[in-house]
C-alpha cells in the first residue's frame, strides 16, 4: 500500500511537469499503473511460475547431468571393454599363429614320415624282386645242372654200352676189386 | 613147426645144409606153404644165409654184365674171404647186361656195387 501511495504521489507530482512529458507522449498515470502491473506480474511469476519452471529446469538439468554421467560411464566401460577385447584378440591371434605353426610342423612331419614309408616300401619291393630273381636264377641253375647230369648219364650209358668190351670190363672189375681192399 | 620163429627155422636149415642134409630145403618149402608164408621165402633165405655166415659160410651173389672168368671169380672169393673172415664161400654168379660193366656183390648183410650202372645211377641221384 505504501508503494501504491508513493506511486500515486509521483503521479500527482508529475502532473505538474506534464508539459515536457506530455509533449513526449508519456502518461505518468498509465506508466505507473503499468509498472505496478508489471511488478505484480513479476511477483506472481516469481512466486508461482518461476519456481515451477526453475524446478522443472533443474530437474531437467539433473536428468541431463545424470544422462551425461551415465554416458560417460558407458563410454568408460566401452573403452575398458574395447581394451579387453583387444587383449583377447591379441591372445587369440597369438594362439592362432601357434596353432598354424604347429599344424605346419605336423604336416611337414607327416609328409616326411609318408615319404620315408613310401621309400621303405619301394626298397622292400625292390629287395623282394631281387630275392625272387636270385631264387629264379638258382632254380634255373639247379634245373640246368640236373638236366646236364641226366644228359651225361644217358650219353655215358649209350657210349659205354657201345664201347664196353670184355677186356675193358675185366679191367674194370679188377680195379674195383683192388679198390675194395 | 607151427609158430616157430624165423631165426630158429633159419638156424635149423643152416645146420642141416652144413651137415649135408639137402632135404631141409624141402622141409622149409613145405612149412612155408603149409603156414601160408610163401611170400616170406625171400626173408627166410636171407636169414638162412646170415646164419650160415655166422657159422663161417658165406653165400654171395655176384652179378656181372658178362660171364665171369674163373680168374675173376677167384679174385672175388678172395675179396669176400678177406672182408668176412670166412673160409667157405658159395658164389652164385648171374649175368645182367644192364649193369654195362663192373660187378655187384651181394652178401647176406652187405652189398658192394661196383657196376657202371650204379655209377650212372649215383650220378643221376646227385641232382640238386
Amino acid at each position: 500500500m505504501e508503494l501504491f501511495t508513493q506511486i500515486t504521489w509521483l503521479a500527482s507530482s508529475a502532473a505538474e511537469s506534464k508539459d515536457i512529458f506530455t509533449s513526449l507522449g508519456i502518461d505518468w498515470t498509465l506508466l505507473a499503473v503499468q509498472m505496478v502491473a508489471f511488478l505484480i506480474l513479476v511477483a506472481l511469476l516469481g512466486k508461482y511460475v518461476y519456481p515451477v519452471f526453475t524446478k522443472v529446469i533443474d530437474e531437467r538439468q539433473e536428468q541431463i547431468e545424470a544422462s551425461t554421467k551415465a554416458a560417460e560411464a558407458a563410454q568408460e566401460h566401452a573403452e575398458t571393454a574395447q581394451v579387453e577385447v583387444e587383449k583377447l584378440l591379441a591372445t587369440a591371434r597369438k594362439e592362432a599363429k601357434e596353432i598354424v605353426a604347429t599344424a605346419k610342423l605336423e604336416a611337414s612331419s607327416s609328409l616326411e614320415a609318408a615319404e620315408k614309408k613310401a621309400t621303405s616300401r619301394a626298397q622292400k619291393i625292390v629287395d623282394t624282386a631281387h630275392e625272387q630273381i636270385q631264387k629264379d636264377i638258382l632254380a634255373a641253375k639247379k634245373a640246368l645242372h640236373n638236366e646236364t647230369l641226366e644228359l651225361v648219364a644217358v650219353a655215358t650209358e649209350k657210349i659205354i654200352g657201345q664201347k664196353m668190351d670184355a677186356k675193358t670190363d675185366k679191367a674194370l672189375i679188377e680195379t674195383s676189386v683192388k679198390d675194395a681192399k | 613147426m607151427a609158430g616157430i620163429s624165423r631165426r630158429k627155422i633159419s638156424a635149423y636149415v643152416a645146420d642141416g645144409l652144413l651137415a649135408g642134409k639137402g632135404e631141409v630145403i624141402q622141409e622149409l618149402a613145405a612149412y612155408l606153404v603149409d603156414e601160408g608164408k610163401a611170400k616170406d621165402a625171400e626173408l627166410y633165405v636171407r636169414s638162412i644165409e646170415s646164419t650160415l655166415l655166422s657159422r663161417g659160410v658165406a653165400v654171395a651173389d655176384i652179378i656181372t654184365a658178362r660171364e665171369l672168368t674163373t680168374e675173376m671169380q677167384q679174385a672175388i672169393e678172395q675179396l669176400i674171404g678177406r672182408e668176412t673172415g670166412v673160409e667157405k664161400i658159395e658164389l652164385r654168379s648171374r649175368v645182367e647186361p644192364a649193369l654195362l660193366g663192373g660187378f655187384r656183390l651181394d652178401l647176406p648183410d652187405a652189398r658192394l656195387d661196383a657196376s657202371v650202372k650204379h655209377s650212372l645211377d649215383t650220378l643221376r641221384t646227385s641232382k640238386v
